[in-house]
């Protein structure tokens, strides 16, 4: 018995929820839905390694599909071990009800929906939207009723525009910006991206502070994504090829 | 953003070659690999290549900083510091560098904030929060400050109190920032409202959110009015910890006091430490200091308070727990964590210092001339024949002048150990040991 005994308690910490909306019509079949399922499950040990070094906040994972119908995987945000017993691979099948997937989000974005017990309040929220198509179903409506939402507005948005027949324009809107879209054209890609974007958009709503928004640290980090040209500093010469 | 595959040779800076054994993990600014150089363990952390554009014209200083920060060498053995800078070649695709890895006795703190771990004793918190504030110390008088304090950076022995700080690529000479701002809640206020850049004088507002988590495992300015909002929107963000931060502890503005559930650690552990040590908190966390760089609380205020804590402390018999004792509760004393009483009759007053007697404590040239503590001038034994009787055995090398109670003068040379009865005068050169 002691001070610093069981009777310590894990108290509330801030959470921040992610959001994941993940296209699963007909067209994501094989590789791209492939790499969707294969992601995420790396997504749980990476947020929580962000969670682990975050001083006073938690981690939570909210995840749907869309289709023909939206289908949320999850039955509330979950920790990163809660979300590893949750998740089951998507398969690929129907239309891209996009405007279906906004309006169900404006729900579960409230405190009556997915963000109401945590007594220390949450963090802004964060959400990674993944689509290979346009939108076939009305978006439009939706998504004007989802800008009303204050969850949605102080988010840091994501989308992946998965080869060219993705609406990448669509996405910005739902984004609100032409710099929060990245577009995939290999879909083998798909897997790195979204570790990448997860581990961005969690570290960045949790921890590090530059005095710029989130959004804006995000959007930097997301446009130098798959730049490979070199870093220039002054550096001794070094042969690469001695190897 | 390719991952290093096993195998991967990479040259250092010095001339040697580490070769990758595996991927530890990532984070925001790069990832971190379990490597070999030379037979040996190390682990190596690349950046990423968009953190390193992200700096833009900060970049060649950046690296600049880290090649100074290796020869430099670490402030202190608490610092998990940078080895060797590795390059991948020529006009690189980026850099890193090379540390020891973290032995597995050290924790987060941020898993001892979350209740994930937990502390094995006062005595270990105490150790750690002495070993944290000591770091400081050191890397403050090298001239550099840290400008991103915050529990991600600390690793802890849960047992021993040995700390090392990780994460130190934003280490640069005070007043030279190289793009930081810092970790929210950690901030000093001037840092969030754009008025300065992270220095020692906002290292020591971190330094002093960092203690009171390690002591009450709670944040200082999280308290009722941080439960009002539930969503922290940066405008939010900026009023608690910039424009209005109240001090949750606050005797004068009561708005943010602590929480039931949200603060529940705090609410139990803060009346087990004494009102000195309340004291140097408000004073920590006044709207004075809050809002004033040069009225913060320094390193030596910090160590002062720890080894106040020392000074006060009796250790339990029966569970082993330090108690803070308090001279007005003499003879009546009992224990915070098992409730029974303990054997705290006297104590020791010297230089405006005061030691509670119990057996294995020291005074030192601390207390004497506010020298080193590590120098003892007399231990505190327990009589072998009459148990529950103390006395104060000189290891100094003077001979001490005594005066018991209405008893004529004796003097006391080194290995003699004088009995502690009140009233009792010690003589030690110009300045007298007193019994109460």
């Amino acid at each position: 018995m002691g001070r610093y005994d069981e009777n310590i308690n894990e108290v509330a910490a801030r959470t921040m929820a992610l959001f994941y909306l993940f296209d699963k019509s007909g067209s994501m079949s094989g590789t791209k839905i492939a790499q969707v399922n294969y992601a995420m499950k790396d997504i749980p040990k990476i947020i929580k390694d962000v969670a682990d070094s975050a001083p006073n906040a938690n981690i939570q994972v909210a995840a749907a599909t869309f289709s023909t119908n939206v289908n949320w995987l999850t039955p509330k945000p979950l920790t990163p071990d809660e979300f590893i017993g949750q998740w089951h691979d998507i398969h690929a099948e129907g239309l891209t009800s996009l405007g279906a997937a906004l309006r169900s989000l404006n729900e579960k974005m409230s405190r009556k929906g997915f963000l109401g017990d945590n007594p220390m309040g949450y963090l802004a929220p964060g959400i990674i939207i993944l689509s290979d198509g346009a939108p076939t179903d009305e978006w439009e409506k939706p998504l004007e009723e989802l800008k009303k939402n204050n969850w949605f507005k102080s988010a840091t948005k994501v989308a992946f525009a998965v080869g060219d027949d993705a609406d990448q324009d669509v996405l910005a809107k739902v984004c609100g910006s032409k710099e929060a879209v990245v577009s995939i054209d290999d879909p083998e890609k798909i897997r790195q991206y979204i570790k990448f974007v997860t581990a961005t958009v969690s570290k960045t709503g949790t921890t590090s502070s530059t005095g710029k928004s989130a959004q804006e640290i995000v959007n930097e980090a997301i446009k130098t994504i798959d730049n490979d040209t070199p870093v220039v500093v002054d550096i001794p010469d070094i042969d690469d090829d001695q190897w | 953003m390719e991952d290093f595959t096993k195998g991967k040779q990479l040259r250092l800076v010095n001339g040697s070659t580490v070769t990758v054994k595996q991927k530890l993990g990532e984070g925001g600014q790069g990832s971190v690999y379990a490597v070999e150089c030379d037979g040996k363990k190390y682990a190596l952390k690349w950046y990423l290549r968009s953190y390193l554009r992200g700096l833009k014209s900060n970049q060649a200083d950046f690296y600049n900083n880290l090649k100074k920060n290796v020869e430099d060498g670490a402030p202190s053995s608490s610092f998990l510091w940078m080895k060797a800078i590795a390059v991948t070649g020529k006009h690189s695709k980026g850099f890193g560098y090379l540390m020891d890895i973290r032995p597995s006795n050290y924790c987060e703190f941020t898993k001892f904030i979350k209740a994930k771990e937990k502390f094995s004793s006062t005595a270990a918190v105490l150790k750690a929060a002495l070993n944290i504030v000591e770091a400081f110390q050191a890397l403050h008088r090298s001239g550099k400050s840290y400008q991103d304090l915050s529990p991600g950076n600390f690793f802890i022995d849960k047992d021993t109190g040995d700390v090392l700080i990780c994460d130190n690529d934003n280490v640069a000479p005070n007043n030279t920032n190289l793009g930081v701002g810092g970790t929210p809640g950690y901030m000093a206020p001037e840092v969030i409202m754009g008025k300065g850049k992270p220095n020692a004088d906002t290292d020591l507002f971190s330094l002093a959110v960092i203690l009171f988590e390690l002591f009450f495992l709670s944040h200082p300015l999280e308290g009722a009015n941080c439960c009002k909002h539930p969503c922290l929107t940066p405008a939010i963000e900026k009023e608690l910890y910039a424009v209005n931060p109240v001090f949750v502890c606050s005797k004068e503005d009561t708005s943010n006091a602590p929480v039931r559930g949200t603060c529940s650690n705090l609410m139990r552990l803060w009346p087990m430490y004494p009102e000195s040590m309340h004291e140097k908190f408000r004073k920590a966390f006044s709207h004075e200091a809050l809002h004033n760089g040069t009225a913060r609380l320094s390193e030596k205020d910090w160590k002062d308070m720890i080894y106040a804590l020392w000074d006060s402390s009796v250790e339990c018999p029966h569970c082993k727990e330090l108690n803070f004792a308090d001279t007005e509760n003499e003879g009546n004393m009992k224990c915070v964590s098992c409730g029974r009483s303990l054997p705290f009759s006297h104590a020791l007053q010297v230089n405006g210092f005061t030691i509670a007697v119990a057996p294995g404590k020291t005074i030192s040239e601390y207390h004497l001339s506010y020298g080193d503590r590590k120098k003892t001038i007399g231990q505190i034994v327990e009589s072998k024949k009459n148990p529950g009787v103390y006395g104060l055995k000189n290891t100094s090398d003077v001979v001490w002048q005594v005066e018991y109670p209405e008893k004529p003068e004796t003097y006391y040379p080194t290995d003699k150990t004088v009995t502690l009865i009140k009233g009792t005068r010690i003589q030690i050169g110009t300045k007298t040991i007193k019994i109460i």
